[in-house]
């Protein structure tokens, strides 16, 4: 009996822990900005998630005929790192109930790095709130997963 | 009163003395670290990982007698790229950007190569001028290295890039 229980609690923990990890890795997947310019691929790194540029509508900058680069980077010596494979969302944990926090996110567009929040809407969206020091001064936008879950 | 200012000026002086101990610099240089992205992989964005583990940068500050604690400051200096045998090579590469990454630190940018030089064996990443927490990330017991790199074409092989790095830290003494 008592080896019995102690098997079932040994069950049920385990049964909560993957249950806890597979939450958590609904992130993970590839994903499409509102505006459709660009795809993000959201992997876990050293436990935490980070999101890369994978595709982009426009790879090629029209003045230097280019691939890409991350040409407004504050630091200038990073303006070569190039925009495919970009890691523009970074630092994010997992703080249940569907949402991922303290981490950020970078607009390429004008070399601006904001904190940010995730949160799963269902399966297939994302609403992602970039925002400078308090949350509710902030621009959500919804993200839409490639390959959609059924 | 007059004590007072007395004793105040003479702690003052005392924790001045204390906290400004002389600063050296140490270069550290790991053993190369393997970051491997296991093929097939695909033409674009790939991600290759390795770990340095904290023990080295331990034992070298342990022969200098410091300890963890005693690290001011440091940063990344140079950052060499070269391929192992029987791996892809630095010819199917057309950039890479590195990165640090650790659990309780946030990830930092620190290197670019972009672009690969073609028929080379070896390669000096450009450095970032701008590095911060690098001696937190130090600090940590596993750092994770993570490179992001840019394949001109899929590849069946698994890449297996070899990453040396050398930082300045700043230690007091």
């Amino acid at each position: 009996m008592k080896k019995f229980t102690l098997l079932t609690l040994l069950a049920l923990f385990f049964a909560t822990f993957l249950s806890a990890q597979s939450e958590s890795d609904q992130l993970i997947g590839v994903w499409e900005p509102s505006n459709g310019k660009a795809r993000v691929k959201i992997e876990k790194i050293a436990d935490k998630y980070y999101g890369k540029i994978v595709w982009l509508r426009e790879p090629i900058d029209p003045v230097t005929n280019a691939p890409k680069v991350d040409k407004n980077n504050p630091d200038e010596s990073m303006r070569a790192v190039p925009l495919k494979g970009y890691r523009m969302l970074k630092d994010f944990v997992f703080k249940g109930s569907g949402e991922w926090a303290d981490g950020t996110i970078y607009d390429p567009e004008n070399g601006s790095t904001y904190s940010c929040v995730i949160k799963l809407k269902d399966d297939n969206t994302l609403d992602i709130r970039g925002y400078v020091g308090v949350k509710a001064l902030g621009r959500t936008d919804v993200w839409k997963r490639l390959g959609a879950k059924k | 009163m007059k004590r007072f200012f007395q004793h105040t000026a003479l702690f003052l002086l005392i924790f001045a003395a204390v906290s400004c101990g002389k600063v050296s610099t140490l270069e550290f240089k790991p053993a190369p670290v393997t970051l491997t992205a296991e093929g097939p992989l695909f033409e674009g964005s790939n991600t290759a990982q390795g770990v340095l583990m904290n023990a080295e940068l331990e034992a070298m500050l342990a022969k200098g007698g410091y300890r963890g604690a005693a690290i001011k400051s440091a940063r990344l200096v140079s950052a060499q790229i070269f391929t192992e045998a029987d791996t892809l090579t630095l010819d199917n590469l057309s950039e890479i950007t590195l990165q640090l990454a650790a659990p309780d630190v946030d990830m930092q940018k620190v290197a670019v190569l972009n672009p690969v030089p073609a028929g080379s064996k070896s390669a000096a990443l450009q450095v970032a001028g701008e590095q911060e927490k690098i001696a937190k990330l130090l600090l940590q017991p596993a750092l994770t290295l993570v490179a992001d790199v840019n394949l001109k074409q899929d590849a069946e092989a698994t890449l297996a890039v070899k990453c040396q790095l050398v930082f300045e830290i700043n230690v007091k003494d």
